[in-house]
């Protein structure tokens, strides 16, 4: 046997006693804990799924990508889809709306400060 | 559960009824090896828990076209170079950033008691020695001559040709031979 080969049977170290069974139950304790992890990974992408649904959802309420249709049925004509206004459509009206009766009320207080200034 | 059961499928194919067996067959070689690379009976222990952790976690990648022993050795013998850079790495920050007083006061209590204990000892001297020469020359000289691999099979494991272990061989035998004169471990010692 070589110089170096009797160096190293000699000089072996061993395991400590009952290595076998702390490795073991180490082993076990991080197989659970990947296992736990694992778990809580796939609930939190669930939840995450759900909330990119739901966000998802009210953008297309929001945005009215997909507006819903509305069958009308004409006085001897075909069925015809009509759309839907879109949702800013009507904001636009809205708000043009708004600013016309805002307009008429200050008109009407100016027309009704001139008036009592005259008196 | 797929995975438990293609596992121990494997350890009945090796021969074995349970992974402690597996732990019980390799567990001093594997300490040995990390042992080599720790200088430490604590950091050894937690290391050989690491690999036998990683060998039981990646058994379903074992193809049996090697010998599950050299399989072991190579996953062995790469958590080790693992630890190695990690440790280095570890020195060159304590070195930017020295450790509290306390710290390395329990730091250096943990080493000092494994050094007192030992500090005569053959043994100590011997792995003192594999530290001093590097992982490089450590790793072929533990799997040479403590897990008694051939040339071919040490190559295969470090992803090194032939010519290169050998050569790794002969300059690592030289250079321990010379540390070892140097602690003051001689042959006649044995």
């Amino acid at each position: 046997m070589d110089y170096e080969k009797n160096l190293f049977e000699q000089n072996k170290m061993n395991a400590p006693e009952n290595f076998s069974k702390t490795t073991m139950e180490y082993i076990l304790a991080a197989e659970e804990k990947k296992n736990q992890k694992s778990s809580v990974r796939i609930e939190y992408s669930i939840s995450r799924i759900g909330q990119i649904f739901v966000a998802a959802a009210v953008l297309l309420i929001i945005l009215n990508i997909f507006p819903a249709e509305k069958i009308v049925q004409g006085k001897d004509i075909d069925i015809y889809p009509e759309q839907h206004e879109n949702i800013f459509h009507k904001a636009i009206y809205g708000i043009g709306n708004l600013l016309d009766e805002i307009k008429e009320t200050i008109d009407f207080n100016i027309f009704d400060n001139k008036g009592e200034n005259n008196e | 559960m797929a995975e438990s059961i293609a596992k121990n499928d494997i350890i009945k194919k090796l021969g074995y009824e349970s992974f402690e067996n597996i732990i019980d067959a390799y567990k001093n070689n594997v300490y040995s090896t990390a042992y080599g690379f720790t200088r430490n009976r604590h950091d050894a222990e937690d290391l050989s828990q690491e690999i036998f952790l990683l060998i039981y976690q990646n058994l379903p990648t074992f193809q049996f076209s090697s010998k599950f022993s050299t399989w072991v050795y190579t996953v062995a013998i790469n958590r080790c170079l693992m630890y190695k850079r990690k440790e280095k790495r570890r020195s060159t920050i304590a070195k930017v950033m020295p450790l509290t007083d306390e710290v390395s006061q329990s730091y250096s209590d943990g080493q000092g008691t494994e050094t007192d204990v030992i500090a005569n000892d053959n043994k100590k001297l011997l792995y003192e020695a594999l530290h001093m020469i590097g992982p490089k020359y450590s790793a072929v000289m533990i799997l040479k001559y403590m897990q008694d691999l051939s040339v071919k099979e040490i190559g295969r494991i470090l992803s090194l040709p032939e010519k290169t272990v050998e050569t790794q061989l002969y300059r690592a035998r030289s250079q321990l031979k010379e540390r070892l004169k140097g602690l003051g471990y001689s042959a006649e010692e044995q």
